[in-house]
């Protein structure tokens, strides 16, 4: 079975100064002072896959995970985690383009990667991604593809015997599993407890030498996407939005005065209480 | 100028799409635009007893044979949208719902119909004829607006929208309509199927207070403490995204860009940081108040009660107090001396 997982790596934004937010000419906060990241999502997908890998060992299929992002900025030090993690291939798209809000060409450029490959593969993505919050891509790449996509997906486990996926899906006070087969793409949602797991330094010393590929975008015209990304949308502002409330400090001697004057004063008028 | 509202999935959250689409529209889409409602679910709809919006002028029905399998409901957009063009301005608009599964059909069915897409819509405006869509981007620090330049334009609006009234279309007759080809892409693709009801948002998104705990509530243990002061004071729990993901919550209860959006007379925080992301939860909030320790901490911006100390000393306080005060049943007035410490 192929995998592979769609990650980005964006600026920890819950570090940004509130001056930092100032935006630029070209409507960029200055994130360069802040360390990079994984988007929350892609964290969970990363960790899925890994997990489906476990599962799958000691059968007599192989899994190959590959690890694939569209990036200019990333450094390298995650990109070689995911080696130490035994990803099989971790693979970087090197693109200039400014691709916080075009969806359309990242998908674009992972579809072109994606069609590359010989076997129909299990796709992972994130349900939505810093800085953006697109919540596109997935949707997108599926389009590209032709195939059927699944969002947001809460647990992915494999099922005996064959190479299909028993997939959870929270939609909206539903709940849905159903059995599905590669090619299918998977968007990830809130999944508690999936937090990428660490490398040891043991994992790391096996990969040493071993580099994450750079590639450039293969057979596809960069300027043409840029063209079809005017075309269709253009972002025109982007601010902060400051709407302070005037807070009022409750203080008590110790903490019994303070619950007893906020809830006398305050609480007690609220909510029916 | 044409609107397509798009509903699709179950009951009960048709009618929530409903009443969010309703208020979106009378905000930003009113007047005379030519309206439709699309409906598509596996259920047989009750439309006698669904009440749609004022200015609608056609209701089409459609069913699918599964629940939530997107590409059925996609295939269904498709075939009433058929081939006919329209000129930019006479738009149409396809507007969804904010749950995740319509969400997803917005911007599949903008690429199908190849049109352009946004998610988490909050405000839409025309500035010499070109048309603005606002949403949160940067998880919730930054707000952004984009120029959609073609059409059709599929919307997904952001949660949060509420009071959209349900008031009966008068004299207008639902239409059935049966798509022949419902076939998905990958031909035996789904293989099994299985679809139940959980316990949805719906609870906390109607309660009037609202407890919620961030990760400096430090335990399991503190969590289930301030449960049992929401089941005292009336209110329903939830929490930010390190709680749920430990799992001292359920992920229903996640409040935030990616979980409820909320709107009580009250809302206590206690021990979150107040980050972007999960101020998008709560700030419709009539009244906040937070406590935390740090006197920096960015929820006291957005508080209009701020108790600066340990959140878990706080509820344990407060507890006591409000179970003192119901057992005797009428007001106490505070005695520092008479409190052991
Ligand atoms: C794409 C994306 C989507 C996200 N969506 C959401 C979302 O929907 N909802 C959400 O909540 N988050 C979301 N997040 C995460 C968000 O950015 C923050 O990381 C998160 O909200 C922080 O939660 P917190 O305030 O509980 O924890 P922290 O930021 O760790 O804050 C803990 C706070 O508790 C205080 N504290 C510690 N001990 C005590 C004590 N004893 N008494 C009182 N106070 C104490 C500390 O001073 C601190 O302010 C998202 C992030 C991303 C990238
Ligand atoms: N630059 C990128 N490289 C690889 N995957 C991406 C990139 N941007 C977005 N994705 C994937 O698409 C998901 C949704 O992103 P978005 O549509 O930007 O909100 C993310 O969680 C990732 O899985």
């Amino acid at each position: 079975m192929k995998v592979i997982v769609c990650f980005k790596e964006a600026p920890d934004l819950e570090r940004m100064a509130p001056a930092d937010w100032e935006t630029d000419a070209a409507l960029k906060p200055d994130t360069r002072f802040v360390p990079t990241v994984l988007n929350v999502y892609d964290e969970s997908a990363l960790e899925m896959a890994l997990r489906l890998r476990d599962a799958a060992r000691g059968r007599e299929k192989t899994t190959e995970l590959i690890a694939l992002t569209v990036d200019s900025v990333s450094p390298p030090r995650m990109l070689k985690n995911l080696l130490a993690l035994q990803y099989d291939r971790v693979v970087k798209i090197e693109s200039s383009l400014d691709l916080r809000f075009h969806a359309l060409a990242v998908a674009k450029l992972l579809a072109a990667f994606i069609k590359t490959q010989d076997d129909a593969p299990v796709i992972f993505c994130g349900v939505r991604s810093n800085e953006g919050d697109n919540g596109k891509t997935p949707l997108l790449l599926a389009e590209m593809l032709g195939i059927p996509c699944i969002t947001p997906v809460i647990d992915a486990t494999l099922a005996a015997p064959d190479e299909s996926l028993d997939v959870t899906v929270d939609i909206d006070g539903w709940r849905v599993g159903q059995r599905v087969r590669a090619p299918v793409v998977l968007a990830v949602g809130n999944v508690a407890g999936s937090s990428l797991r660490i490398p040891t330094l043991k994992d790391k010393m096996r990969v040493k030498g071993r580099e994450p590929e750079m590639i450039l975008p293969a057979g596809i015209d960069v300027e043409e996407i840029a063209a079809v990304m005017a075309r269709e949308e253009e972002l025109v502002s982007l601010k902060t939005e400051r709407q302070k409330r005037d807070t009022a400090f409750v203080r008590g001697q110790d903490m019994a005065e303070t619950a007893a004057i906020f809830y006398n004063q305050y609480l007690k008028k609220r909510a029916g209480i | 100028m044409k609107k397509i509202m798009v509903f699709g999935g179950r009951m009960p959250d048709i009618e929530g799409q409903i009443k969010e689409l309703n208020a979106f529209c009378r905000l930003y889409l009113a007047g005379e635009i030519e309206t439709e409602a699309w409906m598509i679910s596996d259920q047989d709809l009750n439309m006698a007893q669904m009440t749609v919006t004022p200015e609608v002028s056609r209701i089409k029905l459609v069913k699918v044979r599964n629940p939530y399998v997107a590409e059925e409901y996609l295939a269904v957009i498709q075939a009433l949208y058929g081939n006919t063009h329209y000129s930019p301005d006479t738009g149409p608009f396809l507007l969804f719902g904010s749950g995740s599964f319509v969400s997803a059909l917005a911007v599949r069915a903008a690429y199908r119909l190849n049109g352009v897409s946004c998610v988490g819509v909050r405000k839409l405006r025309w500035q010499n004829e070109r048309l603005l869509a606002e949403k949160m981007v940067y998880s919730g620090h930054l707000v952004a607006e984009f120029q959609l330049k073609k059409r059709p334009c599929c919307l997904a609006i952001s949660p949060g929208f509420r009071d959209g009234s349900m008031i009966q279309a008068s004299g207008v007759e639902p239409e059935n309509f049966t798509v022949a080809d419902l076939t998905v892409a990958a031909g035996d693709w789904p293989r099994t199927y299985r679809c139940d009801r959980t316990i949805d948002a719906a609870g906390l998104t109607a309660a009037a207070l609202v407890l919620a705990v961030g990760w400096g509530i430090g335990s399991r243990e503190n969590v289930r403490q301030t449960a049992e002061l929401a089941l005292q004071l009336g209110g329903e729990l939830g929490g930010s995204r390190p709680v749920v993901m430990n799992a001292w919550l359920g992920m229903e209860q996640l409040l935030g860009t990616s979980g409820a959006v909320v709107a009580p007379e009250a809302c206590l925080v206690f021990g979150a940081s107040g980050s972007a992301a999960f101020k998008v939860g709560i700030e419709k909030s009539k009244w906040i108040a937070a406590v935390n320790c740090d006197e920096n901490a960015p929820i006291f911006q957005y508080a209009d009660v701020a108790i600066c100390g340990d959140c878990r000393e706080f509820i344990s306080e407060l507890l006591q107090y409000v179970n003192r005060e119901q057992r005797s049943g009428d007001e106490i007035v505070y005695d520092r001396n008479s409190t052991a410490k």
